[in-house]
């Protein structure tokens, strides 16, 4: 039996935007749950940021995007540096990134089977470290090459295998993805234009041209799920440009624009698994537009594009949170004065007890309070009502 | 004194300790702490109380029966607040709900609850206090006009508590089976039985 594909077990984020310090023990499939600002939204980025890093193509990520998402973030204190760090299969990976400076890089391979929370605290140490020895414990990591203030194959040289081929942020917007797009060469990959799923007509195009079978697979999950739905009906308004239209089973076309928006985030989720391969996707707020009823083949399409890359989403539902384990979610807050943190469901007081009376989703509505989280997080207090 | 946690259907049940959690008070009682009190007073301290519906079930299509996950996330509440639960829910004329109920409690690991499921509801057990027979073959209309008879408005949950204050156990109508298991279990629960 092959053994799993690696994934980021481990993400260490520190002074990135709003987040101080949050520490995530992830899965493979992973949501982040949480008040709204409690800092879900800056994990994703700072995620695409790591995995842009990592990308040992540099396709995703360039080097003057991660000066420009330093930049862009900030840090809650300018004098400090953002710092990253993971696990990853066997892997452990660290990078202290500075507005104007290079950035510094690391990587080192922890033992065969390594143990999780020791290389975790390995990696806690050498990027919680700001003195000379933090910096010479990550100078003694092996150096990867730096292209600038790039690594352009950060991955070494002993050949090891990238846990993270770049990185893909999904916020879905319709009115992005309603747009006419300009036709996909045959050398450009499969993606979106952009995080909005702007280029959609053109990326349906380009896998009904690449590969038809996956474009007829498309169709008939869109027409399953939409049964009044005969297809997909693309036309060329023209200069080269491709858009996005529906045909129904009445024969009638309605065009991108007058579309519903449920139908063209289910039809995005469907192309995602036909898009290049990346290793992490980030995904926020799946749940946006979509039926309940949706809700859980949208998961279960989540879980199955998880096989081959790692899948971490930002969700307010709680419906989402019924599709998945305890371990498989994370509960992000950031207590005032404080930065963000995040504790996992499953770590959470008396979690086996409330998991035997609640679904996940349920749990989560039962005791979150939408600022503190105080009651799932800590516990209800046993004596709450005076005597 | 006993730790007791409430959940029941609305005020009726829980007087003012219905409602959102925000905004419960202890001020007036329901059926149920008129209950704890005619059976055993002052031996139990009422410490919290959930209004059914705000036990949250989230699943698409529903499930075979509405009451096992519900009742299961009661008694948790109740067991987060030490204490042993009281749960009241109406049968309303389906008499698959108290098996349904009783099951759901029966299959938590150490479940402290006592449970009532008035049939037809809790009208019916209302006027059973009042005096009448065969309340638990009433259809759920027929007892609310037996209430209205009576001279009880509906919804008018101080009558329904002092209904139960009044009540003589000896003169119960022997027919009340259920009313009855539920002065009985409650009077056990509180060491008063």
């Amino acid at each position: 039996m092959s053994e799993p594909l690696p994934h980021l077990e481990y993400v260490l984020v520190e002074h990135f935007g709003c987040i101080e310090r949050v520490a995530l023990t992830l899965t493979r499939l992973h949501a982040l749950v949480g008040p709204n600002d409690s800092g879900k939204s800056t994990v994703l980025d700072a995620l695409r940021l790591l995995g842009g890093i990592a990308d040992p193509t540099g396709r995703s990520l360039a080097g003057a995007d991660v000066q420009r998402a330093v930049r862009r973030v900030g840090t809650p204190r300018q004098a400090e540096s953002l710092r990253l760090g993971f696990l990853a299969g066997r892997l452990g990976w660290a990078a202290r990134l500075e507005p104007g400076n290079s950035p510094q890089f690391g990587w080192h391979r922890p033992t065969p089977r390594p143990d999780l929370a020791a290389e975790a605290q390995r990696i806690d140490q050498i990027l919680g470290r700001t003195d000379s020895a933090g910096d010479a414990a990550l100078r003694s990591f092996p150096r990867t090459h730096l292209s600038g203030s790039i690594p352009t194959a950060i991955w070494g040289d002993d050949g090891a295998a990238s846990p993270l081929p770049g990185s893909r942020l999904v916020r879905l917007d319709p009115d992005a993805m309603r747009a006419p797009a300009q036709i996909l060469t045959d050398a450009e990959p499969l993606a979106f234009r952009d995080e909005r799923g702007a280029g959609l007509a053109a990326v349906i195009d380009a896998i009904a041209t690449r590969d038809h079978e996956a474009y007829s697979a498309i169709n008939r999950q869109l027409t399953d799920l939409f049964p009044a739905l005969k297809g997909i009906h693309l036309t060329s308004p023209g200069n080269g440009a491709k858009a996005l239209g529906f045909r129904l089973v009445a024969g009638t076309v309605i065009p991108a624009e007058q579309a519903s928006e449920g139908m063209l985030y289910a039809l995005a989720f469907l192309v995602l698994q036909h898009l290049e391969p990346v290793g992490l996707l980030l995904v926020e707020e799946p749940e946006n537009g979509l039926h309940p009823a949706r809700i859980r083949e949208m998961v279960e399409l989540l879980r199955r594009l998880s096989e081959r890359q790692q899948v971490v989403m930002a969700t307010h539902s709680p419906l989402v949170l019924n599709e998945l384990e305890g371990e498989e979610i994370s509960v992000v807050t950031r207590p005032e004065g404080r930065g963000s943190r995040a504790m996992r469901l499953s770590d959470t007081p008396r979690y086996a007890e409330r998991a035997r009376a609640y679904r996940n989703g349920e749990l989560w509505i039962a005791y979150c309070d939408g600022v503190t989280e105080h009651d799932l997080l800590e516990g209800i207090q046993r004596d709450w009502e005076a005597p | 004194m006993t730790r007791v946690f409430l959940c029941g259907e609305g005020p009726n049940e829980l007087g003012s300790r219905s409602g959102h959690p925000s905004y419960q008070t202890g001020e007036t009682p329901g059926f149920i702490e008129a209950s704890l009190e005619h059976v055993a007073p002052g031996r139990a301290r009422v410490v919290g109380a959930v209004q059914w519906k705000y036990l949250p079930r989230l699943e698409v299509g529903g499930r075979a029966n509405p009451y096992t996950g519900r009742a299961a996330a009661a008694l948790q509440r109740a067991r987060e607040g030490g204490a042993h639960l009281c749960l009241l829910v109406d049968a309303d004329g389906d008499a698959r709900v108290e098996p349904w109920v009783r099951s759901a409690v029966a299959a938590v690991p150490d479940a402290a609850a006592t449970v009532g499921v008035p049939a037809p509801k809790l009208e019916g057990w209302i006027v059973a206090l009042l005096g009448d027979k065969r309340t638990e073959a009433m259809s759920p209309a027929r007892a609310d006009a037996r209430l209205a008879e009576h001279g009880v408005k509906p919804k008018d949950t101080e009558a329904f508590v002092e209904a139960v204050a009044n009540c003589d156990p000896a003169t119960l109508p022997p027919d009340a089976a259920g009313l009855r298991r539920w002065f009985a279990e409650l009077g056990d629960a509180l060491g008063a039985g």
